[in-house]
């Protein structure tokens, strides 16, 4: 008896043949008749078959999760001792941190500057990505309906891996910045120059566009510039590697080989501008600054301290400054 | 019972098709090591290589469609590049099987190497064309590389899966 299978309407007559290989053809076309088509054809692909796509990553999160404890268990002292230096190192930082956003602040009120641009994340998990390919990109685990959107930047937790291109209902594809097609605008900070971020592939990422007579240094820090209004400014990107002539290398922050979760950011530009008058005496809710959510507990009982010794120190009382008649 | 020999005779020959979409689902992982791609990549082709040479009817063209169309889709590449690879691989397999088929395990062998060489250059070709500028060769000659060094163990594999579905 002849077996069957679940595709037994398959023609194996060369004409078949052709009718499979013409589909094919048609896929190759529609890249560039209709390429909204091909997006939301990978896009619904992707929704439908993400619970799968979790299940058959699960060796590589075993594995991934095996590899770190072994490593936690070698490294352990060497780790601790790393940790600590950082966290003294971070203190420092984060009081000249302080420091500097007072100033901004009032440097922003005397200007009467206000930004009412919003800045929220969506934390998300990356589930796949796409194995050997000549394009590199991760899919990810929030879509369109939990407002992910199109050139949205992707972080982890040391700075930009890459970007939104696809969106469906319930995942996305984030191109990271490996990839050849990864274009990015970013500013040197210290040159105060503005460039572009391209990727290139397995070699490290450079600085397109930049003047031949700019001296850039390595070490020099890269952030986004936030032109284009889909992201915004001052993300990090990461630092000057080699600035030979002609080619500008950069050292990213972010690491795309080893990224389990994540953000995305949402930036929304103000959708009016206030009249001046309005602006002036309107008053804003300053928003909460981001130092102060990551404000470690042993500064936040320097500053309870400081203000239980304000209020037990008597008020001194100020010499009167009027003349007597 | 006949419906019980009927789901039977359905699970098996759906299995190469299954466990080529497996492998598919696999090479998709976030896998932290470079290497872990590199060697999943071709194992769908080798899967799709032995079944259309040595049993065809568990391989339609059709599925070789299919699996083709979820890697382009999965992997975010344009649409068609590795279906159109995966189908003429499949078509040029299957005209001539019968002589592949014959063949002792090193002829085999490299038959297999010169259709993953020319299934991988042919993608390589068409998305650096579609792409406008050549892309970077090395990962593609690595996948290749895997692919041939891994094709005596697949197939090995394989080969032991056909007796298991012969007896059915």
């Amino acid at each position: 008896m002849r077996d069957r299978n679940l595709f037994s309407s398959t023609i194996t007559r060369p004409a078949g043949a052709m009718m499979w290989i013409g589909a094919a053809l048609v896929l190759l076309l529609m890249n560039f008749v209709f390429p909204k088509v091909s997006a939301s054809v990978r896009t619904t692909v992707i929704d439908l078959l993400s619970p799968l796509i979790r299940v058959a990553g699960t060796p590589a999160e075993m594995a991934q999760g095996l590899q770190g404890r072994f490593h936690d268990a070698a490294q352990l002292r060497a780790d601790n001792e790393a940790l600590r230096a950082e966290v003294a190192n971070l203190k420092t930082w984060a009081e000249a941190a302080r420091q500097l956003e007072d100033e901004n602040r009032r440097l922003k009120s005397f200007l009467r500057y206000k930004d009412e641009s919003v800045v929220s994340y969506i934390t998300t998990r990356a589930i796949a990505e796409s194995g050997g390919g000549f394009r590199n990109s991760v899919i990810v685990t929030a879509g369109s309906s939990e407002g992910v959107e199109r050139d949205m930047i992707a972080l982890d937790e040391n700075g930009v891996v890459g970007r939104v291109i696809e969106v469906g209902n319930w995942t996305a594809r984030v191109l990271l910045y490996s990839d050849l097609n990864f274009r990015l605008p970013v500013t040197v900070e210290e040159a105060n120059q503005r460039a572009i971020f391209a990727g290139q592939g397995r070699h490290d990422p450079k600085l397109m566009f930049m003047p031949q007579e700019l001296e850039v240094k390595p070490g020099m820090r890269v952030v986004t510039s936030g032109h284009g209004g889909l992201f915004p400014a001052g993300l990090p990107v990461g630092v000057v590697k080699e600035a030979s002539e002609g080619n500008i290398t950069v050292q990213t922050f972010g690491r795309v080989d080893t990224m389990e979760m994540i953000r995305l950011a949402r930036y929304q530009l103000p959708k009016e501008t206030p009249s001046p008058d309005a602006a002036s005496s309107e008053k804003t809710p300053d928003a909460e600054s981001p130092l102060q959510k990551a404000e470690p507990p042993v500064l936040k009982e320097k500053e309870k301290d400081k203000e239980k010794e304000k209020t037990d120190t008597p008020k001194k009382t100020e010499p009167s400054t009027q003349k007597a008649p | 019972m006949e419906w019980l020999q009927k789901i039977d005779t359905a699970v098996r020959s759906s299995l190469p098709v299954a466990l080529c979409l497996v492998f598919v689902l696999l090479d998709m992982a976030p896998w932290t090591s470079p290497i872990a791609h590199a060697v999943l990549d071709p194992i769908p082709l080798i899967i799709l290589c032995y079944w259309v040479i040595h049993r065809p009817e568990f391989f339609p063209m059709s599925a070789s469609f299919g699996v083709g169309l979820l890697r382009d889709a999965l992997s975010g590449q344009f649409l068609g590049v590795i279906t159109f690879s995966y189908l003429l691989a499949d078509f040029i397999l299957r005209s001539q099987r019968t002589f592949f088929a014959n063949q002792p395990f090193l002829s085999s062998w490299m038959v297999y190497g010169l259709v993953l060489t020319g299934a991988g250059l042919l993608q390589w070709s068409l998305t650096s064309l579609m792409e406008h500028e050549f892309l970077d060769l090395v990962p593609m000659l690595l996948r290749i590389a895997f692919g041939v060094l891994l094709y005596p163990v697949i197939s090995g594999v394989l080969s032991w899966l056909q007796n298991i579905l012969s007896r059915g």
